[in-house]
């Protein structure tokens, strides 16, 4: 009897990943474009989020949390994930390739 | 890279002959070319950068408003990305109409476009060596209002 739980743990090793000490993430590929690539010091950064999904709007506190620089910029950036331009509230998945779009100056 | 934003520099040619047709009485092309000072400042050459597969479907998306919106038969618009020298095109804008008042109106209504709505950015170098990222118009979504 002293070993079951032991021999339980062995039989749906599975089990043991999902525990509530485990912390679920995704991970998003953000490109900064124009001059906000001078803001964060590179391109593109692999950006980790917590939970299954997370919005737009939580990449991008996570983002000025890490990248204060970026506070006078943010009121004024446009998001697209893909070749589609997203609202605060849209969920990102893990693998998404996301793009922080600031005034642009074509033309 | 493809048929809206490019790399390579801007043919005015080969747009003419897709856009050939007879039933057009009027030609209206336009360029944007790199101009060689912005605010009081020598400028002695231009990076365009651009989110290049957002762009393409915006340049794609003008093309198609403009011959919904204006009596023209024809609409090409290119842009081109990198590193650009003084008086090189960084636009190209090509529309056939019947007549000239839809043809000018229509060509001035696409570059308007270009400059609010296409993912495109440009640097601006110096003659003194510095650089600089111009200040642009912020990009809205369809379903939303300018702020």
């Amino acid at each position: 009897m002293r070993n079951a739980p032991f021999k339980s743990a062995i039989r749906n090793p599975v089990r043991l990943k999902t525990g509530p000490a485990t912390v679920i993430s995704m991970k998003v590929k953000v490109t900064f474009y124009g001059g906000l690539k001078q803001e964060v010091g590179s391109k593109q950064q692999i950006i980790e989020l917590p939970g299954e999904s997370a919005t737009v709007a939580t990449l991008a506190e996570v983002l000025l949390a890490r990248y204060p620089a970026l506070a006078p910029r943010l009121a004024t950036v446009a998001y697209a994930v893909g070749d589609t331009l997203v609202g605060p509230e849209h969920l990102l998945r893990d693998g998404d390739e996301a793009a922080l779009l600031p005034p642009v100056s074509g033309g | 890279m493809g048929r809206w934003i490019t790399e390579e520099p801007l043919a005015l040619e080969p747009l003419l002959q897709e856009t050939e047709d007879p039933s057009c009485g009027a030609l209206v092309v336009f360029y944007g070319t790199v101009r060689d000072h912005n605010d009081g400042r020598p400028v002695r050459a231009m990076t365009y950068e651009a989110h290049v597969s957002l762009a393409e479907k915006v340049l794609r998306e003008i093309e198609a408003e403009v011959l919904e919106r204006f009596d023209v038969r024809q609409c090409r618009i290119q842009h081109r990305v990198g590193l650009l020298q003084l008086g090189e095109p960084s636009v190209l804008i090509v529309v056939r109409a019947g007549h000239r008042d839809a043809a000018y109106a229509a060509s001035r209504y696409a570059i308007d476009e270009v400059k609010q709505r296409a993912p495109i950015w440009k640097e601006e170098h110096y003659a003194d060596g510095d650089s600089r990222y111009l200040d642009g118009v912020p990009l809205t979504r369809k379903d939303e209002t300018p702020a």
